[in-house]
């Protein structure tokens, strides 16, 4: 009996003494940082905690940094099981996001869960990453991983998106950074000179996050925001959900509608989702300049003048057909002539042809020279695919995210 | 006014003269006789002379019909007609006697059946003409009247003496030589036209009588009253004396023209002197065959058909019926209309 109460005593000893570390483990809800494979320095590692709190408290998101040598899994396995493990995230919908550096398989990962997964969506994530890329790759971890803050910061303080300012050109909005340089002045030109033509305004905006606004919303408020024309069309390339949408406005709206619309969307999809962006706001302009022209022609051709002229001129030719009927109900008296040749009885008692005089002329006048051999004498949208994947993890909750090697 | 009316000899119902035949028939006993077989008959003329005070040739007079004795008032100009009460023919002789008696004729060739049936052919497909026109009624209006005419034969004499000149031009090494030749031209002689016509009654319609020529001249018969008989025939009112100078011109002209159609083969022809003139001229008087159709139209306008009663060429002035014609233009009007309109709107 005491060899029993001893064996229970020193597990109850033992337990308590895991105790801390277990409550540690489980209470210690503060640590964000968790470098097992040792790639920052202590002093990093604390520096780190602080700024990530400071963040998160300001950002009202959750964010937390892990690395590990130790993986058995996939990168995206792992840092999706540890964020749910760790329960991580605010909100009911564990809003937040873990950056991972998997140095057995040399990957790091952004997991992302709740509005983060629509906050950072996977081309902004693919940004995060190719910024962080360098670092990674030089092994400068606690810089890159200071990118990773700066960009998260950079994303997520954006609420409501702001849009984008007034820049170098006023009607075209690089929001998502997609055109090349000189592109964009492509486009205001030739922007400029179909407004001059034809008297519509045009626009065509990229944005890399909409918010909880729809393509359409955004289009419109972008639309008025910067004091658009009355008649009007804008093309917005919504990188976030990967939409194309085309807003019009005034006349534009009447212009470009129905099949004409649909036509142009698709082409305009069509070059967007080879990648070619610059191509689909081309295709948006050369599509849109026939349509208005064809409108304006239109409008023209029924103009009350011309209505008028088309009445006048079926009267005109209603009036000649009558008269030609008319015509044909008088018998045209072809006036009887006498035909004196063949009923006259000529006898000429007299013929004289009487030869005067004669004279001959000459005149000099030279063959021309022969000519020289061969000389000689003319808004409806659609989506062009992506999006903010999301796959389920382990435990069955639902992530978002987008890692690469280095 | 005398007045004649030629009878059957089997049952003296009255002759008229049948296009198809040339001869004479009687409706009644469906006898037909030649012209010879009816001259050799005697007493197949019925006259009645009507013995009337105002009467006078040349005037609007009274006459007798032969066979049922109306009285009827004729025309100026009327020489033959039906009577209004018994229908028979009536020729009133007293009008083409003396020198009012044509010389030649041209009996009708077409018949009234043929004549009828040209009509509708011409006015069927006339979408335009008023309903009441085509009706059977106005067919059966066609009339076979004799038409007085003049015809004049022309002997022209004189000359012309003209001017002429022949070009010829070739080349010869380095120069262009032209041979210009000169000529004193005189032609002289007559010439003869016969039967030029001309309408010898006044009231006649200009060109309904200008329309349906011309007539075969050369296939005029020598003129006999019974001809007229089942016809309407109008003697003339226009002398021929009045024609003298314009005939004397158009037969100077011609002659001038056939003339100078001798002179060829020259590069140039000048006229230097014309001594040509009407020398003879003899006018005949004859009647010409029409079939007339008149119609007055709701506001007094007269519409006429005329076919040449020997050749059968037509000729007329039909009604048209305005509102037809403004569905026509209607018909024409709004389909170009509507077609602009979709034009401006699709293209």
């Amino acid at each position: 009996m005491t060899k029993r109460i001893c064996g229970l005593s020193l597990l109850l000893v033992f337990l308590l003494a895991l105790l801390p570390g277990v409550l540690a483990a489980g209470a210690d809800t503060q640590q964000r940082v968790f470098d097992f494979a040792a790639l920052l320095t202590e002093s990093e590692a604390a520096a780190l905690e602080e700024e990530i709190a400071a963040l998160s408290g300001e950002l009202g998101v959750d964010l937390a940094v892990a690395t590990t040598d130790d993986n058995p899994q996939s990168a995206q396995e792992y840092a999706d099981d540890f964020y749910d493990a760790h329960g991580f995230g605010v909100g009911g919908d564990g809003t937040g996001a873990l950056l991972l550096i998997d140095m057995e398989n040399r990957e790091y990962y952004i997991s992302t869960k709740g509005q983060m997964i629509s906050r950072l969506t996977d081309s902004r994530i693919d940004n995060i990453l190719d910024e962080m890329e360098p670092d990674m790759k030089a092994g400068d971890y606690s810089q890159a991983i200071a990118i990773f803050l700066d960009q998260v910061r950079g994303y997520v303080a954006n609420d409501p998106p702001a849009l984008p300012q007034a820049g170098e050109f006023d009607r075209v909005f690089d929001g998502a950074g997609i055109f090349s340089d000189g592109q964009p002045a492509v486009l205001q030109s030739r922007i400029d000179a179909l407004c001059a033509q034809k008297g519509i305004d045009l626009a065509v905006v990229t944005a890399d996050y909409v918010g909880e606004m729809t393509a359409r919303e955004y289009a419109q408020q972008f639309y008025q925001a910067q004091g658009m024309g009355k008649d009007g069309a804008l093309l917005l390339l919504d990188m976030d959900h990967r939409d194309v949408y085309i807003a019009t406005f005034g006349q534009m709206a009447s212009i470009l509608s129905g099949s004409a619309l649909d036509e142009t969307v698709a082409a305009v999809i069509a070059d967007a989702e080879a990648g070619g962006y610059y191509q689909a706001a081309l295709t948006f302009l050369s599509k849109t300049e026939p349509l208005v022209e064809k409108a304006q022609l239109r409008a023209e051709r029924t103009s009350p003048g011309r209505i008028l002229l088309y009445a006048g001129g079926s009267v005109l030719v209603g009036l000649l057909v009558c008269l030609l009927v008319m015509a044909r109900y008088r018998s045209r008296g072809k006036g009887y002539t006498y035909p004196f040749r063949e009923n006259g009885k000529l006898e000429l008692t007299c013929r004289e042809d009487r030869f005067l005089s004669e004279r001959i002329d000459r005149r000099y006048s030279p063959p021309p020279p022969p000519p020289s051999s061969g000389g000689g004498h003319g808004g409806g949208g659609g989506s062009f695919g992506g999006g903010s994947s999301t796959h389920t993890s382990h435990s069955g909750s639902t992530h978002g995210g987008g890692g690469r090697g280095f | 006014m005398p007045s004649v009316t030629y009878k059957c000899p089997n049952c003296d119902a009255p002759l008229v003269f049948d296009a198809g035949t040339q001869g004479f028939y009687c409706d009644f006993c469906k006898s037909a006789f030649t012209k010879e077989e009816l001259d050799s008959k005697a007493g197949t003329e019925t006259q009645s002379q009507t013995a009337s005070a105002q009467g006078e040739e040349g005037h609007a007079a009274c006459y007798s019909c032969p066979s049922c004795g109306a009285q009827i008032l004729a025309e100026e100009t009327t020489a033959a007609t039906t009577c209004y009460y018994c229908h028979n023919p009536v020729i009133l002789s007293g009008r083409l006697e003396g020198e009012m008696e044509p010389e030649l004729v041209i009996p009708f060739q077409v018949k009234k059946e043929e004549a009828e049936k040209a009509f509708a052919q011409w006015v069927k497909k006339k979408w335009f003409v008023p309903a009441p026109f085509k009706q059977e009624s106005e067919v059966q209006a066609l009339t076979g009247v004799y038409f007085p005419f003049w015809l004049a034969d022309c002997k022209v004499e004189g000359g012309l003496e003209a001017s002429a000149t022949r070009v010829n031009s070739w080349r010869s090494g380095d120069y262009i030589y032209t041979k210009t030749e000169y000529y004193s031209v005189r032609r002289a002689g007559s010439v003869f036209f016969d039967n030029l016509v001309r309408n010898a009654l006044k009231k006649s319609n200009r060109q309904l009588i200008e329309g349906v020529q011309p007539f075969e001249t050369q296939k005029t018969q020598v003129f006999s009253l019974p001809y007229l008989s089942g016809f309407q025939a109008e003697a003339r009112d226009i002398d021929a004396k009045e024609y003298a100078g314009e005939i004397a011109a158009q037969a100077n002209e011609y002659a001038q023209r056939m003339m100078r159609d001798t002179i060829d083969s020259y590069t140039t022809v000048q006229i230097t002197g014309n001594s040509l003139h009407l020398a003879e001229s003899h006018f005949r008087y004859a009647l010409f065959p029409v079939w007339t159709l008149t119609y007055r139209g709701p506001k007094g306008t007269v519409y006429y058909y005329a076919l040449n009663g020997q050749t059968g060429k037509v000729f007329g002035r039909l009604p048209l019926s305005y509102p037809r014609l403004g569905i026509l233009l209607a018909a024409v009007a709004v389909p170009l209309f509507l077609l602009a309109l979709l034009g401006g709107f699709l293209l």
